[in-house]
């Protein structure tokens, strides 16, 4: 179960502050399917951000289940996120200077997990014959599913996707769709999607709508 | 159609009139249009956008909040359409946000620079009438205008303040910056010169105050030129320019950090090369001092040779000076004077001060002439010549007197007449002094040839003085002087000092170089990749690829511009400091690099050009290079073995081959470079060390020298010795008087307040008196009784000039016509005399007989007991200059006292003593009175004062009387004065090599932070997966210091190499032997293969500059000195960069997305 509580974001100082979220309060129950929407400027991505440990919050609590992760030390921080969370980018950002196949492995490494499992994820994605190939020599599509290969592949409870058909033709995000709606159907894992487009989030079991930092 | 017509149009339009619609469709069609094709870049596109624009406008008119904001909402879907169609057209190609276009479309059309007159900021009228045209403007408009550009708000921070939309504010501003420039041109008419200035230095006028004025001005500077430049480029949009600027303007750092290695590689190079032309120019002109600038030189030559050899060569420069043999009388003293017309510039009277004598009672003096008759005055104070008073106007330099031609002048004999004399020493005004004895010809560049072979006049020497002595004739004086000035010059420029210098400058300003190449290269790199974003949009909306390559030229042509401007005027700068030093602090002479002499520039290299196509072609391969191979996609994906660890992956992320290798190279470079100089100074530094004495002051009279730290000198005060005038006697002893205005030195009382010190003092001016002659074995002997036929002028000058009561002074019965024996009276005091007392010889040391006057000890350096015999008495007298004449007796004074002992200082002895024994003990005479300064003032000795003081600690100088005119000598002085003079006179390497340092440090350092920065998204993406700061931070920690590792070994190993190889060759060019078929020395052979084999070790010294051991300098502790400091630093830089990834990973990710 993931909680906020009273969650603040503001940036910059004195006349210049903007609060991006002010006091979101919400609770996402494990194998829920949430999507975020809100016009650009909302804060539904400093949400999503700050659930998924990026960013810290100005004021407010995030929990997983019990563990408090807005006051937890870098090194605490960066191991949650390790194994706790995968994240689904807009621009996919696969680090270009490797491999898709070393994209994905590179958070099990961190780990300092075998390369298991990667094979199969390979095929369900169907990206196996893509794997040796640059970011750059790859379609957004294909980008987008081993971005999503590597935010599983240390097998997470919780998937966060910000935009993740943002920057995809309109099949390749229908699969993706698709791909992150097995994911929570079939593994029971818990997803949340940033998005603006309405016809992405009545896909999910649940909407929250954000406008001004504020859940409508 | 007036906006108040739109705005009812608009407002019809969304209650639904057609009609209206029709018309706004009508005025806004073309104008749209426009827009698209402008936006678009597709013309075939246009017509379909611009309906399907309009179209959307009619769809959803109802949407349209107000009919003011109507253009803005219309052009908002004509813009949204636009992007719609490009991002469908080329889904691939990554465009800058939304946001971000939008944001610099409006940011360019509004800041785009207002055209003013170019005088409007200085003059008052224009500028209240400018005043006034912003008060005219509406209300809101001038509340918009001044939240925008004065208050600095933005626009959407203006509507809101404003309550009103963004579009209505930009709009306002529009309006409002229309309206000022239609007022302007009302008011100065359509002709009128514009130059670009910035809004926001217009507005600046509001407070009329001086720096908004001058900022103002500056900023019109700025822009106008840029702005000339795109006219004469056939009319670049000006928004490229001004879009350009913006940039520079807000990224001053990197500006700074782009230019920093150009303009000190330019100032570097300017000062360099002065430096190089100045020490030419000293060089040379420092010969011309000693010999002139003459070729050939003939005295008493008729009018009709002379003639015949200018007509031959007109082109020669041929000077006269009349010389009034033997005419002139300096207090007696026959002189040779003379006189020519103009500056005498082929002699190249070197002045010490003053110049040649411009008026009839003006005179110029050689140095020596005046030493030789005592006179001691200076520019500006009267000698007597031939009876007559002159005032000196300059004193001729030493080195005039120490010219072959010149020797020999003084005090000839006009009636023998055959030892003449070609140059005077003393120079007058030709007026009045018509009737030569001779005339002096100097002929300059006429010499046609050099070395061995030198022809004159189109004949070689012997057969051109053969020549002239036939025609002239046997009575005829001629004399032959050459002077090579071509051969000078060539000499000084290729002599092995000057060589090497130029050479170690060559080297070191190729290193540097390519240091600065690196360093613009990875700065214009990261600001290559800062501003592609903004360069992409601009070429979507149309900019042509040739535009912004004319862009980028006019951009570095402006940089080279500032670069070389700022460069040459510090390298200019530095120059004057290095100079000033030079002619100040260690006064050399003050000939300087700028100068006109051919010979000067024509041996060296101009300072300017190299220093400005060096460091423009290092702007312009900084730019080139960056176009071809900076952009990060053309360098591509390496394809490679696949990582298996994490710790490989990583390493794969952060390698940024470019900036490694330029942070390897430089920093190599930069390492060889420091390296090279501490060599070369060490090298020195010890050369200095062995150096560390000193010549004494003039008052010792020997030539030993001090050695300050063998004697544990730490410092010591010295003043001119008490200056003493001698008629010189055929004894070779003179009578010496004591200076009548002596006011310098210390006594007793002053010098016991210092503390354990030793001074010294010696009066040269005492004599023993006897009633006979010695005959003991006194040296010295100046009585006039037995030697008067010989010295009768010397004795009638002395009486002419002496006082009244001592006129009588050399008459019988008088003292000097009794036996008067010259003798030195040293000086010490009390502490340092006692300190001798294991050296007396005979009788004992009574200090305190020795300060009352009533005894003197004798100093010898062999023991001679009958000499001064202990026990006896001496009279002692001393004589001072009549004050009034400058000349004669002014006083004498005489006293009895009593030999009390004799010391001995044997020269075995003063190496026990230490140095300062050796000035105590030695005379010309080998034995000296010696007493304390207050002993010999009881004597009545004149002048007996200290004239040095010597410490072994530091002498608080508060308690020195300013009067004293004592000049301070420390160790620690003197041995930075000769670092510096050493360092100064390959100064300009020294520097050369610290701003080498300085770029390379910079470009290295630089690289560090640049590097975390261009690999901001990835860092930032590794840290959203779960990489914690530690792991990057330990891989960032090996990828960084592996490069001062690499780089300190390269140097290394390139040191270690480059001394091997240099010592094998030294080795080589020890065992270069004559190659001759004889072994006899005396064989022609032999000796041309024996000049052949000393050429060829020559040329050897000089190309691998064996002259110098630095070859030998260890480098170990220097380069982990070097090392330790560069890893230090390396950590202390990525920590801070790391900082940046402290807390919003989103934000960074987004900045790294933005930037790639």
């Amino acid at each position: 179960m993931i909680k906020t509580e009273n969650l603040t974001r503001t940036y910059g100082k004195g006349e210049g502050k903007v609060t991006a979220l002010d006091g979101v309060s919400l609770t996402i129950n494990d194998g829920e399917m949430v999507a975020i929407i809100g016009k650009s400027g909302s804060g539904k991505s400093t949400l999503l951000n700050l659930i998924g440990g990026l960013d810290k919050p100005t004021d407010g609590k995030i929990y997983y289940n019990d563990r408090e992760i807005g006051s937890m030390k870098d090194s605490e921080l960066s191991e949650f996120r390790l194994k706790n969370v995968g994240f689904v980018f807009q621009f996919f950002d696969l680090i270009p200077e490797l491999t898709a196949e070393e994209n994905v492995l590179l958070p099990s490494r961190l780990a300092k997990n075998k390369d298991a499992g990667a094979d199969e994820l390979y095929k369900a994605l169907d990206i196996g014959d893509r794997v040796k190939h640059y970011p750059s020599e790859l379609s957004g599509g294909q980008q987008q599913r081993a971005a999503i290969a590597r935010a599983l592949i240390n097998s997470p409870d919780v998937i966060l996707c910000d935009e993740p058909t943002g920057n995809l033709d309109r099949a390749s995000g229908e699969e993706v769709m698709a791909l992150l709606k097995r994911l929570n159907s079939e593994q029971g894992r818990t997803v949340i999607i940033v998005t603006h487009d309405r016809g992405i989030a009545e896909q999910c079991g649940r909407i929250v709508e954000i406008s001004d930092g504020k859940i409508v | 159609m007036e906006k108040t017509e739109i705005t009812a149009l608009a407002e019809r339009a969304k209650s639904g009139d057609k009609d209206a619609f029709l018309q706004l469709y009508k005025e806004f069609h073309g104008r749209v249009s426009f827009f698209i094709r402008r936006l678009t870049n597709y013309p075939q596109a246009a017509a379909d956008l611009t309906s399907d624009t309009f179209a959307a406008a009619m769809e959803r008119i109802s949407e349209l909040r107000s009919g003011e904001s109507f253009s803005g909402w219309l052009y908002s879907i004509a813009y949204n359409k636009c992007m719609q169609y490009i991002n469908e057209k080329k889904r691939n190609v990554t465009l800058g946000s939304e946001a971000e276009l939008e944001e610099l479309l409006e940011s360019a059309a509004l800041n785009e620079p207002l055209l003013l007159p170019d005088d409007y900021a200085i003059n008052a009228e224009t500028r209240s009438q400018l005043q006034s045209i912003i008060d005219g403007l509406s209300p809101d408009q001038r509340s918009a205008v001044i939240m925008y550009y004065y208050d600095e708000m933005s626009v959407s921070e203006v509507a809101e303040a404003m309550g009103t939309n963004e579009n209505n504010v930009s709009q306002k501003l529009h309006r409002a910056r229309k309206k000022i420039r239609a007022q302007i041109e009302k008011l100065i008419g359509k002709g009128a010169m514009f130059g670009a200035v910035p809004m926001r230095a217009l507005l600046g006028e509001l407070d009329t105050s001086a720096v908004g004025i001058a900022a103002a001005g500056a900023a019109a500077i700025a822009v106008g030129i840029p702005y000339g430049l795109s006219k004469a480029s056939g009319g670049t949009a000006r928004e490229l320019l001004w879009i350009t600027r913006k940039y520079w303007a807000k990224h001053k750092k990197s500006l700074a950090a782009l230019l920093f290695s150009g303009v000190l590689l330019c100032a570097v190079v300017v000062g360099t090369l002065l430096q190089i032309r100045a020490d030419f120019n000293r060089s040379l002109h420092d010969t011309y001092d000693r010999n002139g600038m003459y070729d050939v030189l003939l005295t008493d030559v008729p009018d009709t040779i002379t003639d015949e050899l200018i007509s031959k060569n007109a082109s020669a420069e041929m000077q006269t000076v009349s010389v009034l043999a033997h005419k002139g009388s300096l207090y007696g003293y026959a002189v040779t004077c003379g006189f020519a017309d103009g500056d005498i510039s082929l002699m190249h009277l070197p002045f010490e001060s003053g110049g040649l004598p411009q008026k009839a009672n003006e005179a110029a003096v050689t140095r020596d002439t005046l030493n030789m008759i005592g006179w001691s005055g200076r520019t500006g104070d009267t000698v007597n010549l031939n009876g007559e008073s002159y005032i000196v106007s300059g004193i001729i330099d030493k080195a005039y007197d120490d010219r072959t031609l010149t020797d020999k002048y003084f005090r000839t004999n006009a009636e023998e007449g055959a030892d003449h004399s070609p140059l005077p020493s003393v120079y007058v005004t030709g007026q009045d002094n018509a009737e030569a004895g001779y005339k002096v010809n100097m002929f300059s560049g006429v010499a046609e040839g050099k070395g061995e072979n030198i022809s004159y006049f189109g004949m070689d020497s012997g057969s051109f003085l053969g020549y002239f002595g036939n025609s002239i004739g046997e009575d005829a004086w001629q004399h032959i002087y050459v002077n090579d000035i071509e051969g000078t010059a060539e000499g000084i420029s290729q002599s092995d000092s000057f060589l090497q210098k130029v050479r170690w400058f060559l080297l070191i300003a190729l290193i540097a170089a390519v240091i600065a190449v690196l360093s613009v290269f990875s700065v214009l790199r990261l600001i290559f990749a800062e501003r592609r974003n903004t360069y992409e949009m601009l070429h979507r909306i149309g900019v042509s690829d040739s535009r912004l390559h004319v862009m980028y030229a006019i951009e570095c042509l402006c940089l080279i511009i500032i670069q070389v401007t700022v460069g040459a005027a510090l390298g200019i700068a530095g120059y004057f400091a290095m100079h000033t030093f030079e002619v100040k602090a260690l006064e050399y002479t003050d000939y300087s690099a700028f100068t006109g002499d051919s010979l000067v520039t024509g041996n060296t290299a101009g300072p300017f050009i190299p220093a400005i196509a060096i460091s423009a072609a290092v702007m312009l391969i900084g730019y080139i290079s960056v176009l071809l191979f900076g952009r990060e996609n053309s360098f591509g994906i390496r394809h490679r073995r696949p990582h298996r660890t994490v710790f490989g992956s990583i390493g794969a992320i952060l390698g940024s081959r470019t900036v490694t290798v330029i942070q390897t190279v430089s920093l190599s470079l930069i390492v060889f470079g420091s390296m090279l100089g501490y060599m070369y100074f060490t090298d020195s530094d010890k050369e200095n060390m062995n150096m560390l004495t000193y010549e004494p002051p003039e008052s010792f009279a020997v030539n030993n020298q001090i050695d300050m730290e063998r004697d544990g000198i730490a410092e010591y005060y010295s003043c001119q010795r008490p200056s003493t005038m001698g008629v010189q006697s055929l004894g070779g002893y003179g009578l010496m008087f004591a200076d009548a205005n002596n006011t310098n030195g210390l006594d007793d009382s002053t010098v016991s307040s210092f503390g354990s010190v030793t001074a010294y003092g010696t009066a040269d001016n005492t004599f023993l008196i006897k009633d006979s002659e010695d005959t003991n074995g006194l040296g010295g002997l100046i009585t006039y009784e037995t030697e008067l036929a010989n010295e009768k002028d010397n004795k009638e000058f002395i009486r002419h000039y002496s006082k009244e009561q001592y006129k009588n002074f050399f008459d019988k019965g008088q003292l000097g016509s009794k036996y008067l024996y010259s003798i030195d009276t040293k000086l010490v005091n009390e502490e340092y005399l006692a300190s001798l007392k294991d050296y007396v010889y005979a009788g004992e040391l009574d200090i305190e007989a020795i300060q009352s006057g009533k005894e003197v000890a004798v100093i010898m350096s062999l023991p001679d007991d009958s000499l001064l015999p202990v026990g006896s008495t001496v009279n002692i007298g001393s004589l001072l200059i009549n004050s009034e004449s400058g000349y004669g007796i002014g006083d004498v004074s005489t006293a009895q006292t009593k030999i009390g002992a004799i010391i001995v200082v044997r020269p075995a002895d003063l190496i026990k003593l230490g140095g300062l024994a050796g000035y105590i003990t030695q005379s010309d005479m080998g034995y000296s009175l010696i007493t304390t300064q207050t002993g010999a003032a009881a004597l009545g000795v004149h002048n007996a004062i200290y004239s040095e003081v010597f410490s072994d600690h530091h002498i608080d100088g508060g308690l020195v009387p300013t009067n004293a005119g004592l000049e301070l000598r420390s160790l620690e002085d003197i041995r930075s004065r000769r670092f510096i003079e050493k360092a100064a006179s390959f100064g300009s390497f020294g520097f050369l090599a610290l701003i080498m340092a300085a770029l390379g440090f910079a470009a290295y350092f630089n690289g560090i932070g640049l590097k975390v920065r261009l690999k901001e998204y990835q860092l930032s993406v590794l840290r959203a997966i779960g990489a914690s700061k530690r792991q990057i931070r330990r891989r960032l920690f090996i990828n960084n210091i592996k490069i001062p590792l690499i780089a300190t070994a390269a140097a290394s190993g390139a040191l270690l190499g480059v001394q091997k190889f240099m010592l094998s060759m030294y080795d080589k060019m020890l065992t270069i032997e004559p190659v001759a078929e004889t072994a006899n020395v005396f064989d022609e052979a032999y000796a041309a293969a024996s000049d052949a084999a000393l050429a060829e070790q020559r040329s050897m010294i000089k190309t691998y500059f064996l002259n110098s051991e630095m070859w030998r300098v260890s480098i170990a502790k220097p380069i982990i000195l070097i090392f330790t400091v560069m890893t230090a630093v390396t950590v202390i830089l990525m920590l801070m960069n790391m900082k940046r990834f402290d807390k919003d990973i989103a934000a960074s990710m987004n900045r790294g997305r933005k930037r790639r």
